[in-house]
């Protein structure tokens, strides 16, 4: 059998056991009984370590070796080499040991959390944040072990972001920092407006006016679902099946906000290229061009001015409250801009802020320069900073978000600088499609969807996010395109 | 506990994962996949079923489970590796070629079948049934036997069963109910015209619901949605989904719910401490089906629940306002000789299997040829039901078992029958009010006994030895053919 064929089989063995543990993820969350809690989080911890042995066996090592002798330079194969190197060397470092831990440990942190947020019980919390935190940290440094880092934060971003560094991610957010400041100080100077979206929408109305909205846009129902679950996210089986959630919420700003961005998710992977399906490069090539493409949908082209005015009848069809509100003013209430305590659905503006706080929170922890117990108030702190406002519960503070219960630390950068890229990709997409905005405007929404797909989706892994990015935009990632998208967007907006 | 049992229930609980992941994509599959996802499910779907298989027969599974033998120090201990024994016997004895062959030759006549249903033509399936009976022959000769080459087949779903058991069971059940069944044919039949409407989904899932919350299926240990054909499947104890469905005759989703709910409840009661070993679980097809039947058929057409339920069903659905108890009660207890098992009532539903085993037992005798089948099968339901069926689909090629080959199965059917009457009997003894107390809705005592009794036992004991245990006596057909003719005299008022 050939190096190749033996990959493929490993292979083919490693993505049915991923799209078990997926499927188990969405189970769990959008439809499993309580009672199933225990054993799930057994079998996903079992099926995950099955998968890291499958990856650190030494017969996939030795085939991965054989394959990187052969590798024509720029060939497929070569990033095949490229992208397992990667992984084997992530899954060696970190060990079977600590993948089960985890696995467990945010089975069980997730089970809490879903409890501990609405009744605002950060106790209950405690133990399984010191623990994820004390996992984050035993992976930084089997990862940092024998490599050139600066931080051992560094290690944990990397996950996320190939190449991203804590310094480099701060830089880039303090930048980001004087254009909100500025912006803030525009928009603090305006007139108030009604906020006539600020009531309770019917949630399954919501739901499947959404429902329609996405496929409408170009998600394909027909290899995906859009459900309800307590927290927002995308998941895959394989990419005929892409599944999205959306929160139970009558907050039609949030949900229509959310849903666009798990959607900008499923389309990348739902137009993965038909020759890497099935293969090491079957997927998206970081967290953060895939949230480049969450953010995307979500907010250039779903806060649109087009978008609006071809969904506004339509949206009108559903709640004829809303009859009589014109596009240019659905335009400005959906770029409202107000500091608000939750980060999904947060304006363009303020969500960076969000993200900082827990971008600085997480390195402090994993510096232990923050101890879990002060987290809560060291939260409220900085959204005051931030922000200028400080949540009275951890409900609408700390508990708020699922990642860290889920195990995620190093994640949320990747909000932040997915803006970033997606204005530096959306810039150079509107230079060869200048009338987008009159497409969208009457429905049209697949030269966007194709230009994505050509230029990004379509490759999957084939490239380093970076080198990703210098194909398609021709420069490194860099504030200086969403700069200029947030100042145009508050000259357009303006009364 | 030695190094060995431990290093087994540690392989066993990876096959236990593989198992679960399995299942749940399969369940997936039928209730929410779209349908774009079918080719990498089925794929998927393959290699973990490879997987699981694999971790189960490897050597060093195997090896554990040797050294295992003999360290066992609780009863626990010695059930669970019976059970593992078993079931390594039964995977390790055939040949893993005639396996693969057996596969490719199923998915194979699994096409040809659904064709010639379609085309109602025999003929184009017979040389495929013929070799399905062939592998199966072999199989047999491989899994061994003493006295019939059915007994190897009917063991691998009843453990312990053989034909003469069930040459046994029909024997005693054959003329009674074929007797029973002339009678009712020939009696005035009830009216269920009313049963058949537009009935609202939304309104038919809530009381369905409604109901299994009722027997005392758990809801936070389990759930019900909707696919194209009711089953019941689990990931663990603490994790077991119901599917119905809903069409225009009314008691298609609320006994199929009852039914499937029966299962569930039986798996719910499996001691928490076994879930995820071989012990947790129901112990053969018989007596699962006995669950099923229990509280589809004993408690779900009985006249007390309904006296309980029916104002609540009359106030879901207000059509049946103008519709009395007793006609609902006569109407979901109509009993017609029909051509097609799966739709068939429970007096007539044991000559449907009793066709089946005579058929296919003659066939591996070599005293049927298989071309020879559809003349033999309609002859024996105009013999046992007074009718002979039109065309082929909905006789000899109705069912998809014997095209997967599933031969010796059909009798576990029959099995649950008696079983569900004879355990209900024994429960009686215990429960002398259990009439009155499913006529007040409460089933707690009833539901009790039976997890008490049974369903906490989960596979810890033969079906053999759990019937004599349970019941004080063998599996036999004597209570359910006095229940069954008590019953429907009564509804027929004969």
């Amino acid at each position: 059998m050939s190096a190749q064929d033996t990959l493929h089989r490993l292979w083919a063995d490693h993505t049915a056991l991923a799209a078990a543990r997926s499927l188990m993820g969405w189970d769990q969350q959008v439809l499993m009984p309580s009672g199933g809690v225990t054993a799930r989080a057994e079998h996903s911890t079992r099926i995950a370590a099955m998968a890291h042995a499958l990856l650190t066996s030494d017969e996939l090592a030795r085939t991965v070796e054989e394959l990187a002798t052969a590798a024509e330079p720029g060939s497929d194969a070569e990033a095949e080499v490229r992208v397992l190197q990667r992984t084997l060397r992530i899954q060696n470092a970190l060990g079977g040991d600590l993948v089960m831990r985890k696995a467990r440990a945010s089975s069980q942190a997730y089970e809490t959390w879903k409890l501990a947020k609405p009744a605002n019980d950060y106790a209950a919390m405690k133990p399984h944040y010191e623990e994820m935190f004390a996992i984050a940290r035993e992976s930084a440094a089997r990862l940092s072990a024998g490599r050139a880092v600066a931080k051992p934060y560094d290690a944990l971003i990397d996950l996320f972001e190939q190449g991203a560094t804590t310094d480099g991610t701060a830089r880039l957010f303090a930048e980001m920092r004087e254009t909100t400041n500025e912006l803030l100080e525009v928009i603090r100077n305006r007139p108030g407006q009604d906020d006539l979206l600020a009531r309770e929408f019917d949630q399954t109305k919501l739901l499947e006016f959404m429902r329609g909205t996405v496929s409408e846009v170009g998600f394909r129902m027909e290899n995906g679902r859009l459900d309800i679950c307590r927290n927002a996210f995308c998941t895959n089986m394989s990419p005929q099946d892409v599944r999205m959630t959306t929160r139970p919420s009558g907050h039609l700003k949030g949900i229509v906000s959310s849903s666009l961005h798990e959607m900008g998710h499923a389309l990348y992977e739902q137009n993965i290229g038909a020759e890497l399906v099935g293969t090491p490069l079957g997927g998206g090539t970081s967290l953060g061009v895939h949230e480049s493409q969450s953010r995307l949908w979500e907010n250039i082209v779903g806060r649109s001015l087009g978008f609006w005015t071809h969904f506004l009848p339509k949206l009108q069809a559903v709640f004829p409250e809303l009859i009589g509100l014109q596009p240019s003013e659905m335009f400005r209430l959906m770029n409202r801009v107000e500091p608000g305590f939750v980060r999904v659905g947060a304006d363009e503006i303020t969500y960076n802020a969000h993200i900082w706080i827990r971008f600085e929170l997480e390195v402090a922890l994993v510096e232990q320069t923050l101890s879990i117990d002060d987290l809560p108030e060291a939260w409220k702190d900085k959204m005051e900073a931030y922000l200028g406002i400080r949540p009275a519960t951890d409900t609408d503070g700390v508990l708020q978000d699922v990642h860290w219960a889920r195990g995620s630390v190093g994640y949320f950068p990747t909000y932040s600088l997915g803006n970033l890229m997606s204005y530096q990709i959306w810039e150079k997409f509107t230079s060869s499609v200048p009338d987008w905005e009159d497409q969208f405007a009457t429905g049209r929404f697949s030269s966007a969807l194709e230009w994505l797909t050509e230029n990004v989706y379509r490759n999957g892994q084939r490239y380093t996010p970076s080198d990703l990015l210098q194909r398609v935009v021709g420069e490194p990632i860099s504030t200086q395109a969403w700069s200029r998208g947030m100042r145009a967007k508050v000259a357009a907006t303006a009364p | 506990m030695s190094d060995a049992l431990r290093g087994l229930k540690d392989r066993l609980a990876d096959v236990n994962a593989l198992q679960a992941a399995a299942a749940l994509m399969d369940w997936d599959h039928q209730c929410f996949m779209p349908s774009g996802g079918t080719p990498a499910r089925a794929e998927h779907l393959g290699i973990l079923t490879r997987m699981a298989h694999e971790a189960f027969v490897a050597d060093e599974t195997q090896r554990l489970l040797q050294d295992s033998h003999g360290e066992a120090e609780t009863n626990e201990d010695r059930a669970m590796l019976r059970v593992v024994q078993r079931e390594m016997d039964q995977k390790t004895k055939i040949p893993a070629s005639l396996v693969a062959e057996k596969t490719r030759l199923g998915s194979l006549a699994h096409e040809i079948w659904v064709k010639a249903r379609q085309d109602k033509d025999f003929a184009s399936f017979a040389p495929a049934l013929e070799q399905m009976f062939d592998i199966t022959r072999q199989e047999a000769e491989h899994l061994g036997y003493t006295d019939h080459i059915y007994d190897a087949l009917v063991d691998l779903y009843e453990e312990g069963a053989t034909h003469a058991d069930c040459v046994r069971m029909y024997e005693t059940l054959k003329g009674p109910n074929v007797e029973l069944v002339a009678a009712l044919n020939a009696a005035e039949k009830p009216d269920d015209s009313f049963l058949y409407g537009d009935w609202d989904v939304a309104t038919q899932r809530a009381f369905t619901e409604t109901l299994i919350r009722a027997i005392g299926f758990d809801m936070e240990r389990g759930r019900q949605d909707t696919a194209a054909h009711p089953f019941c499947t689990g990931f663990s104890v603490g994790d077991i989904r119901l599917t119905t469905r809903f069409k225009s005759y009314l008691p298609s989703a609320i006994f199929g719910s009852l039914h499937e709910a029966g299962h569930g409840m039986y798996e719910q009661g499996s001691p928490m401490a076994w879930d995820r070993t071989p012990l947790a679980g129901g112990v053969s097809m018989g007596f699962h089906e006995s669950q099923s039947r229990t509280w589809e058929n004993l408690v779900g057409r009985s006249h007390s629940f309904w006296s309980y339920f029916y104002p609540k069903l009359q106030a879901s659905f207000p059509a049946l306002a103008s519709v009395g108890l007793e006609t609902f009660y006569k109407a979901v207890n109509k009993v017609e000789s029909s051509f097609i098992r799966v739709e068939a009532d429970e007096v007539t539903y044991n000559l449907h299997t009793l066709v089946r085993f005579e058929l296919e037992s003659a066939v591996l005798e070599g005293s049927l040829a298989v071309k020879d089948l559809p003349a033999a099968w309609n002859d024996k339901y105009e013999a046992y039901l007074g009718i002979r069926p039109t065309d082929d689909s909905v006789g000899v090629l109705q069912d998809v078992h014997w095209s997967a080959g599933l031969i010796g199965y059909f009798p576990t059917y029959t099995m649950g029958n008696l079983l569900s009457y004879q355990i209900w009997n024994t429960m009686l003894q215990s429960v002398p009010d259990a009439d009155a107390q499913i006529g007040a809705g409460k089933f707690e005592e009833v539901h009790g006994w039976l997890r008490d009794n049974l369903y906490r036992l989960g596979r810890s004991v033969p079906p053999k030895e759990l019937a004599l245990k349970l019941t004080g006596k063998p599996m036999g057909a004597e209570d359910y053919v006095a229940g069954l003719s008590a019953k429907y005299r009564g509804v027929y008022g004969l």
